[in-house]
């Protein structure tokens, strides 16, 4: 790789954000924005996660990234997936087979787990970034 | 101190590393929610609408799941029976195709290594390819193709099971020789008994007469089949006054052989019951036909329920997944079903041999050799040589060997056989049908709706030759010769005339013809429990029959309806077949009694339980619980201290009938045929079984027989999910309702069939649907543990589940002869 995280995010001169970190902080810390782009983003990930595994990861990641703070960013990640294990449920129901789902011991446990491990996982990106300024936070 | 980007870049690198590198992927790609390919299995549905090359057809599902097939021709019927077929068991039939190939392992693993080795010595595959050969010019042949094409198209066009799924690997394509190796299995499982081998090591390590006793030529009792073939003047033979076994002509230790073997044989419980009343004795004046094949319970069941209807035919019953033709069931001319005959058909050769030849006769011949891979999923490949001489595979095992001969090596016609029974039209053209059920042999009893009636045996029943070569030590004298020993091949004794192994047979010469082989027309009543059908036969027809307590007590219950005022009706023959009283207990019940003395308290206190029982089996009694339990204690205080020191295991157990007919005076307790085993008491023998009873129901924490008695109705995984539920039921081994807890043997389909105008009934042991996450993959099982049943009625309202329209399926070419 020949970009850096710094020349993708920006970088920070006298303690302040810049460029692309600068509107992603604004983003993560303005809460209407946030939400919109959370769900968004959970929208896609949920869509990753149909086709392959990896989009658990890639979705935990672009929900965390929304978030202003590491520490919220893997509560993000965990309720990611949470929802990855209530669409599954959905699912299930609707094809009636949700009981059978249930009794399923091992595997049963090894799909529950998955997700809520990928989820907090993948948002543990947000951690690459420092996070957002307390002064930008609205909340 | 590393800075949080560094220690979070870590973790992530090592954790996708892991879920990409390491077998984490494997079940990633498996169980992850949403992408997860086993779930495929959890939202799939069936196609509403498929292209058939083919003619119209229709497939409309019952409230259990059990499909009414309707087509406007015979292979139009097929092709959508198979269709169905791999809809609800692909992954059973892939299974059993797996098994007899010997390509387990490539799925599974490690596990069924043995079980590979076994069944590619046997090359089961060339066996049914015979078959094919056979049947492939006929009209059969035509019907197996279009339902290979069905299964194909299904196969190729619907998502898999959740089995294939769960082991990572893809079906190949379906062809007419798979559907020749399910036929291959049932008969295998029915009738490929190393008895004569076992009673030759038992002879060896036991002495001739000790082994005699186990294995009795045989059983003292009154109710063979047919019971107007009296015994001769002298009377039937004693259990211990029979014939001694014979020991091996080789003097070749075969034990462990004989052991590993026992894994691959039928199991002893397999059986079943069948009776028919003529409509002579019946309140309706139509004849009554019962039947329950007693084979292994397992998830999805054995058989598979469905209706059949084109112009011309409809039929109603059971098939064997990957056989497209209904096997026991009705149309609208008659009824039918089967037991097993217990006819001998599998004989073993010991050989004389010399750096890879074995001496046949005057000349010495090599084996044909094969050595052969096993793929070992998970695991090393291994080699295994399969081996064949002039009778057949060549079994090995620690330098043991023998040879083999078995009718269902060769080419069988039974495909054709039911395929006919199912169009046929009455007595007489299901009799001509009959004729051409090559294996496994099976009573077959047979009621039409004019009133004719017949029971008759069935398959291919070898004339055994003796003296043909240039050593010949045999008996010498054509069609006397029993099979009831392991044969000096080199000495050509024991010859099949007529047996031609993985090839094409003379049906006609070197067999019992069908006219000579037990049957009778427009009988009163007969019943069939797998016991010994005549008691003088004209030919040696074999000897490993059932012991016969559940044929005493079906030919009571009919000769004492038959003795009543009463005719037989639909009801009675219901109770004759939900019956649970134990001909055990009747017999030995009062021997126990009698050695209360020799117990110690808590055991005389479970013996007292036994008093004034009525030999029910039934889920709320502590009386059957004490006495199922007892019966196996009782059998290993009796055999074990003998079979541990003379090496034997348990394989060489008999029968329980030859268990509880022993007498104080046998030798069994007075002199055990084993340096070391000291003599003892019969009632000791019982008072020990008895405490050995207590300790198990304390362990068990057993109140009542259902606690111990319930279902275990297991899926070949290893996965508790995929299991049935366990739920307590009625029942033995012994008993007409028939339930081995320990083997997972039963009833694997009850069928009362009546011609009255009301429908007939029938049950399986489960769900018709193999898909774990169908409502119906267990949705009969309460139903068949409480001995309930459901009308045999087609489903013809209602728009269907699936229509077959003509069109090109791209798929039914992979579907062609192999």
């Amino acid at each position: 790789m020949s970009e850096s995280l710094t020349d993708v995010f920006g970088s920070e001169t006298d303690g302040q954000p810049e460029g692309f970190r600068a509107r992603l902080y604004d983003a993560q810390t303005t809460p209407r924005e946030r939400w919109v782009l959370t769900t968004a983003a959970v929208a896609l990930a949920l869509g990753l996660a149909s086709l392959h595994w990896s989009g658990l990861l890639v979705g935990g990641a672009l929900v965390g990234l929304c978030q202003p703070t590491l520490r919220r960013a893997l509560v993000a990640g965990l309720g990611f997936g949470a929802v990855v294990l209530l669409a599954m449920t959905v699912q299930f129901a609707l094809a009636g087979s949700l009981d059978e789902y249930l009794a399923m011991g091992p595997l049963l446990a090894v799909s529950v787990v998955v997700p809520l491990v990928a989820g907090p996982l993948g948002a543990a990106v947000r951690g690459l970034v420092p996070d957002a300024p307390t002064t930008r936070r609205h909340e | 101190m590393p800075s949080r980007r560094s220690v979070i870049a870590a973790l992530l690198g090592g954790s996708v590393g892991t879920a990409t590198l390491t077998d984490a992927r494997g079940y990633l790609d498996r169980f992850a929610p949403l992408s997860g390919d086993a779930w495929g299995a959890a939202t799939a549905g069936t196609r509403e609408r498929v292209a058939t090359p083919y003619g119209r057809a229709t497939v409309r599902y019952d409230d259990a799941g059990v499909p009414t097939v309707e087509a406007d021709d015979e292979q139009s019927l097929y092709f959508a029976v198979g269709y169905v077929h791999a809809a609800d068991r692909l992954f059973e039939m892939d299974l059993i195709r797996r098994r007899m190939t010997g390509t387990l392992s490539a799925a599974v693993g490690e596990r069924t290594v043995e079980s590979d080795r076994f069944h590619r010595q046997m090359d089961f595959a060339a066996a049914a390819e015979a078959s094919w050969r056979a049947v492939e010019d006929t009209p059969t042949g035509d019907a197996m193709r279009a339902y290979a094409a069905g299964v194909e198209a299904q196969r190729t066009s619907e998502p898999l099971p959740l089995e294939f799924r769960l082991l990572d690997y893809e079906p190949a394509a379906w062809t007419p020789v798979a559907s020749m190796l399910v036929e291959k299995q049932i008969s295998w499982g029915l009738t490929g008994s190393f008895r004569s081998l076992r009673r030759s090591v038992a002879a060896d390590a036991l002495g001739a007469s000790a082994a005699a006793t186990l294995y009795p030529q045989r059983m003292d009792h009154d109710v063979p089949v047919l019971r107007d073939e009296r015994a001769g003047a002298n009377g039937p033979a004693t259990d211990e006054s029979a014939a001694a076994a014979v020991t091996s002509p080789d003097g070749v230790d075969r034990t462990p052989l004989s052991a590993w073997l026992a894994s691959f044989e039928s199991d002893p419980g397999i059986g079943s019951n069948s009776w028919l009343v003529s409509g002579e004795h019946t309140a309706s004046g139509r004849p009554l036909v019962a039947n329950d094949p007693h084979l292994n319970l397992m998830a999805p069941p054995v058989w598979y329920q469905m209706c059949q209807r084109r112009p011309g035919m409809r039929v109603r019953g059971v098939t064997f997944p990957g056989v497209p033709f209904v096997v026991i069931g009705e149309n609208d001319a008659g009824a039918w079903g089967f037991t097993n005959a217990g006819a001998d058909v599998l004989d073993t050769y010991a050989y004389e041999t010399r750096d890879g030849e074995y001496r046949y006769g005057g000349e010495w011949r090599e084996f044909d050799t094969d050595e052969q891979t096993i793929e070992v999923s998970g695991g090393d490949d291994r080699t295994v040589t399969v081996r064949k001489g002039v009778h057949g595979p060549v079994l090995e095992r620690e330098g043991r060997r023998v040879g083999v001969a078995w009718t269902g090596l060769q080419a069988s016609r039974t495909a054709i056989a039911v395929h006919e029974l199912d169009r046929s039209g009455g007595r007489e053209e299901a009799l001509a049908a009959l004729r051409k059920f090559d294996t496994p042999t099976q009573n077959a009893v047979y009621a039409d709706r004019e009133g004719d009636t017949a029971y008759w045996v069935t398959g291919l029943i070898p004339e055994r030759e003796s003296g043909g070569g240039d050593n010949g030590t045999g008996d010498g004298d054509e069609g006397s010769v029993r099979g009831d020993r392991v044969f000096d091949g080199s000495a050509r004794e024991g010859e099949w005339p007529g047996y031609e192994p993985y090839g094409d047979p003379d049906f006609e010469t070197g067999w019992i013809p069908f006219d000579e082989k037990p049957g009778v027309r427009d009988p009163d009543y007969v019943a069939t429990a797998n016991q010994r059908i005549v008691d003088d036969p004209d030919r040696y027809l074999g000897e490993g029959y059932a012991a016969p307590f559940r044929a005493r007590r079906i030919y009571d219950l009919l000769d004492e309806r038959a003795g009543s005022d009463d005719p037989f009706d639909f009801a009675s023959m219901r109770r004759v077949q939900r019956d649970v009283v134990d001909e055990r207990a009747r017999l030995f019940v009062p021997v126990v009694l009698d050695a209360r003395e020799a117990m110690g308290e808590s055991a005389r206190a479970a013996a007292d339980r036994l008093a004034g029982w009525d030999y029910r089996m039934d889920r709320d009694s502590r009386a059957a619980l004490a006495f199922e339990l007892f019966v196996g204690h009782y059998r290993e205080r009796v055999f074990d201290p003998v079979f541990d020191a003379a090496g034997l295991d348990e394989s060489h157990y008999p029968n329980d009938w030859v268990l509880l007919t022993l007498g104080p005076e046998s030798r069994w307790f007075a002199d055990p045929p084993a340096e070391g085993v000291n003599a003892r008491e019969r009632g000791d023998a019982i008072a020990a079984a008895m405490a050995d009873t207590v300790a198990e129901i304390d362990d068990g924490g057993y109140e009542t027989y259902g606690d111990y008695n319930r279902t275990v109705i297991d899926h070949p995984f290893d996965l508790g999910s995929l299991n049935y539920p366990r739920l307590p039921t009625d029942g033995s081994p012994a008993t007409v309702r028939n339930f081995r807890k320990e083997s997972a043997v039963g009833s694997s389909f009850r069928l009362l069939a009546r011609f009255d105008g009301d429908p007939s009934l029938g049950m399986i042991p489960g769900g018709n649907d193999g898909e774990y996450f169908s409502d119906h993959y267990s949705d009969l099982l309460r139903s068949w543990a409480d001995a309930e049943y459901r009308p045999l009625v087609a489903a013809v309202e209602g728009d269907p589940d699936i229509r077959f329209e003509a069109g090109d399926v791209d798929s039914a070419g992979g579907a062609g002869d192999e």
